[in-house]
């Protein structure tokens, strides 16, 4: 199991409560091994995904055959460790608006697992703590 | 062990159907700390709230018109009885309606609230 969490709030949703993303061990071990593409695939796919959702096009909406294709055939970027792994999936998968922007707090961190509660009474009430 | 690679697998007779493939399957305990349970092709998961999950793939789709399912465990009490799996009531079903290519969210919702589970997956083919 990995060593960190990331934990997450989306300004654009201020009542939600935290996010927590939780990597898998599997992809974990694909990053340790090298075989991740550079992060450049996925962002232009989300692009060209989210252009779609602008437009109202989203529900027949396909992905470029090569650029999907990239996901398999772009270069590798090498082994990462894994405090280099949680940053890439930082960039991959937390929304780009969360952590590309500068707020008067902030919006993401990453902590180590066992700094999560695992009491999940309040779940809904959870916040970063500043 | 060796990984078999291919695109398609198709049929051999009866007019040679192409098999879908189950490109994502992932399963998440939310009791306690949040955990994979298991993963094949999910990148992370997102827990978001009491009994509700995104499921982040480690690939994205091909299309939006991919299959996804989501489904939870039965529990007549949270974290102790888990008898039988079933699909989530999830507001009359059991996935969203804003999936991306890279993302599904489902949950657990028993009754009129969303609760955590000691399962909860999906499989997504396409």
């Amino acid at each position: 199991m990995s060593n960190y969490r990331v934990i997450f709030e989306d300004p654009e949703k201020p009542d939600d409560a935290a996010c927590v993303l939780v990597p898998s061990d599997e992809w974990l071990e694909e990053a340790k091994a090298g075989l991740l593409p550079p992060i450049s695939v996925y962002w232009a796919l989300q692009d060209d995904e989210q252009q779609a959702i602008a437009e109202g096009r989203h529900a027949t909406f396909k992905h470029d055959p090569e650029k999907h294709a990239a996901q398999w055939t772009a270069p590798r970027i090498g082994p990462l460790t894994e405090e280099e792994a949680i940053e890439y999936l930082v960039m991959k998968d937390i929304p780009r608006h969360i952590w590309s922007q500068e707020y008067n707090r902030p919006m993401f961190k990453i902590v180590k697992t066992e700094e999560v509660p695992s009491d999940r009474q309040f779940r809904n009430a959870w916040r970063i703590a500043s | 062990m060796s990984t078999l690679k291919v695109n398609d697998i198709e049929e051999a007779t009866s007019g040679g159907s192409k098999f879908s493939l189950v490109r994502v399957s992932a399963c998440v305990n939310l009791v306690g700390t949040a955990t994979f349970k298991s993963s094949n092709g999910c990148s992370t998961f997102t827990d978001v709230g009491t009994g509700r999950v995104y499921f982040n793939f480690s690939n994205a789709m091909p299309s939006s018109g991919y299959v996804g399912i989501g489904c939870n465990n039965y529990e007549e009490n949270a974290g102790t009885a888990n008898s039988r799996h079933i699909a989530g009531n999830y507001s009359g079903g059991n996935a969203d309606k804003d999936r991306t290519t890279t993302q599904f969210a489902t949950g657990a919702y028993p009754d009129s609230s969303y609760q955590d589970r000691t399962s909860i997956g999906c499989m997504v083919s396409g």
